[in-house]
């Protein structure tokens, strides 16, 4: 039988790059994403109809199951955006997994979670496999982190496993524009400084988009169980990122010497200076990071080529091992 | 100043009784209940005048309109509703879901329609009562502080720690006073679910001995309710925000509870025992922080609060 794996959210940011390595490997793809998204399986998992086992018998035994679906919200964190997202983040990923036990016997879930279900206060580095205590205080963080809990205890109840894979901030062809690096990106190549809020003494952490699709699809090919960090090669100052988005613009033959500019009259926007222990992904999921500066140049030509969502993959080589 | 208008969810609940009975002491109580009924004094107390009952089901979007038009920025709103299940170990699907609908969709609306309240702040503090499942299986034997790890093992606590997760999250977009309460098994009359205390309580009423599984060594922290209640009182009174464990401050053991029963109906002897696979943890509380940033005291001996809940369980009609 060809190996399929159901994948929600399947037409955002990550699905996209998560297609393409699937397509690369020769496995079937069935793309859950809500009505007039082009997905395979049109289904608004936040709707009170979402009928998860009418899923599992329409779709039959997949290898696996891939989690995305979830909106970042930026508003509030209790209002009905908040509380729609959450059904999606929260309560679908464990209707879905447990439909398929009920209708095709033991399957792996993977569940695409974030790096915002540690707040500020964590041990650094972080270590994935300590369950994350209190989340970023906002409604996207603290959705996942219920949604972890509470597939841990399914698990338990199912006698099955899952794998978590934490997300730091993931870039790359194909991100909204108002991200950090797109508008440093867009600056450098428009010839201008990229301006970096604060001292840009902040530390972060950046996972290329086709990196976290690929410790995603090996997790799932693995059946992989515990939780894992999908993060960059290493954590960087914001004014080093913005640094790397200037040479990545010379790459492509834009401005040579441009130097970000700091604007220490505007605070930075709330950060959580963390940094990510990244080499359980190494050990299991025989896991590479690509470089900054590769990704970066990735992305940089994607936005100079007009950054339409559906030509993101074309700048995005498939990550193999 | 402290605030003398009062918003209670989850008021006709074992807590929310004892929960109006002591704000209506202090101003004006809304008392929001899933039947609009107004809620019955607690045990032994005459029901004071000042208490105006509001029906509101928490689980549908219309309770968050509903409740915005009680709110303001003089009101202390105290979030009790949710809902626990028959027993919250190895809840399935079907629990689930209304646990997400109540415990955790339940807070959101609650917490919108403060945030939608004309005033600014929407309400003067939001007190919200949190459970000791978030914490799970405690690591060490240490008393289980509020810094130390949560890792709840139940869907219950899971969806009472997301609550508080928004609490949080709310207080922080918000600028607005929030404390959550981690709270034990809460006992005293009324009590009716199925756990150690009451059910020891239910066998001496009965004449029986009550049954302990295992040696009962296991420690589990257990509060009156009518301290529950001074505690919420405590925490809309305190500047304080943030979370803070509450209980009555003692270790009990299983078995402690279960002689203490026998003892409030004055019978001899020792409890039944009968063997036990289930694995063997203590839990116990450190409530420090509760008495010293919400001033918080609690006053019920475990025995004074058993003898009263067997004072009223006598009056009960036989189930």
């Amino acid at each position: 039988m060809e190996q399929r794996i159901l994948v929600t959210g399947s037409q955002g940011f990550v699905g996209k790059h998560l297609r393409a390595a699937l397509s690369a490997r020769g496995i079937g793809m069935l793309g859950a994403d809500v009505p007039g998204s082009g997905a395979e399986l049109p289904v608004d998992l936040a709707s009170p109809e979402f009928d998860a086992p009418a899923l599992a018998r329409a779709t039959g035994p997949v290898h696996g199951v891939i989690h995305l679906a979830a909106r970042i919200t930026r508003g509030s964190s209790v209002d009905a955006q908040a509380r729609t997202n959450l059904v999606t983040i929260a309560d679908a990923p464990l209707r879905i997994w447990e439909a398929y036990h009920e209708a095709h016997g033991a399957t792996h879930l993977v569940y695409c979670s974030t790096f915002k279900t540690y707040g500020p206060a964590s041990v650094q580095p972080i270590d994935p496999e300590k369950p994350p205590q209190r989340p970023d205080p906002h409604s996207y963080g603290s959705a996942k982190a219920l949604a972890e809990r509470l597939l841990r205890i399914a698990a338990t109840r199912l006698g099955s496993g899952f794998a978590v894979v934490r997300p730091t901030c993931i870039y790359g062809p194909g991100q909204h524009l108002h991200n950090a690096i797109p508008v440093f990106l867009r600056a450098c190549l428009d010839g201008k400084s990229p301006t970096v809020f604060g001292n840009g003494q902040a530390r972060r952490d950046d996972v290329l988009a086709s990196d976290l699709a690929y410790c995603l699809l090996e997790a799932s090919l693995r059946r992989t169980v515990g939780a894992f960090h999908a993060g960059g090669e290493r954590g960087r100052s914001i004014l080093e990122v913005a640094e790397l988005c200037c040479r990545a613009a010379e790459r492509l033959g834009g401005p040579t010497g441009l130097k970000p500019v700091l604007d220490a009259g505007r605070p930075p926007k709330w950060w959580l200076d963390q940094s990510f222990d990244i080499s359980s992904t190494k050990r299991a999921l025989d896991y590479v990071p690509t470089p900054l500066l590769e990704g970066l140049v990735q992305e940089a030509e994607w936005i100079s080529a007009g950054a339409q969502p559906e030509t993101s993959i074309a700048h995005a080589p498939v990550r193999s091992r | 100043m402290s605030p003398r208008r009062f918003v209670v969810t989850g008021a006709t609940g074992h807590m929310g009784r004892s929960v109006v009975h002591a704000l209506a002491g202090l101003g004006d109580v809304v008392a929001a209940s899933r039947s609009g009924a107004l809620p019955e004094p607690p045990y032994g107390e005459t029901r004071r005048g000042n208490v105006r009952p509001l029906a509101l089901d928490v689980a549908s979007e219309t309770s968050v309109a509903a409740l915005k038009a009680e709110l303001g920025p003089d009101v202390a709103l105290v979030h009790l509703a949710g809902w626990h299940p028959p027993r919250t170990a190895g809840t399935g699907p079907a629990e689930r879901a209304q646990l997400l609908a109540t415990n955790v969709l339940g807070t959101l609306r609650v917490l919108e329609a403060a945030r939608r309240s004309a005033g600014a702040p929407g309400v003067a503090c939001v007190v919200y009562a949190s459970t000791f499942e978030v914490y799970g299986i405690p690591e060490g034997s240490e008393p289980v502080l509020e810094t130390d790890r949560l890792n709840p093992v139940t869907d219950y606590g899971a969806t009472k720690l997301s609550g508080e997760d928004h609490l949080l999250a709310y207080a922080y977009e918000e600028q607005t006073r929030v404390v959550a309460l981690r709270l034990p098994a809460i006992y005293g009359p009324g009590e009716i679910t199925a756990r150690a205390l009451p059910n020891f309580l239910r066998s001496v009423s009965r004449g029986e001995r009550p049954t302990i599984s295992g040696t009962g060594a296991d420690l589990r922290d257990q509060i009156h309710v009518r301290d529950a209640a001074t505690a919420v009182a405590c925490a809309v009174a305190a500047e304080a925000s943030g979370i803070f464990n509450v209980a009555d401050g003692e270790r009990h053991s299983i078995l402690s509870l279960a002689e203490a029963a026998m003892q409030v109906a004055g019978m001899s002897g020792e409890p039944e025992r009968l063997p036990s696979d289930r694995p063997s943890y203590a839990f116990h509380m450190s409530i420090e922080q509760a008495r010293q940033k919400l001033g918080f005291a609690p006053r019920v001996a475990l025995v004074d609060g058993m003898r009263e809940q067997l004072a009223w369980l006598r009056q009960q009609p036989p189930s």
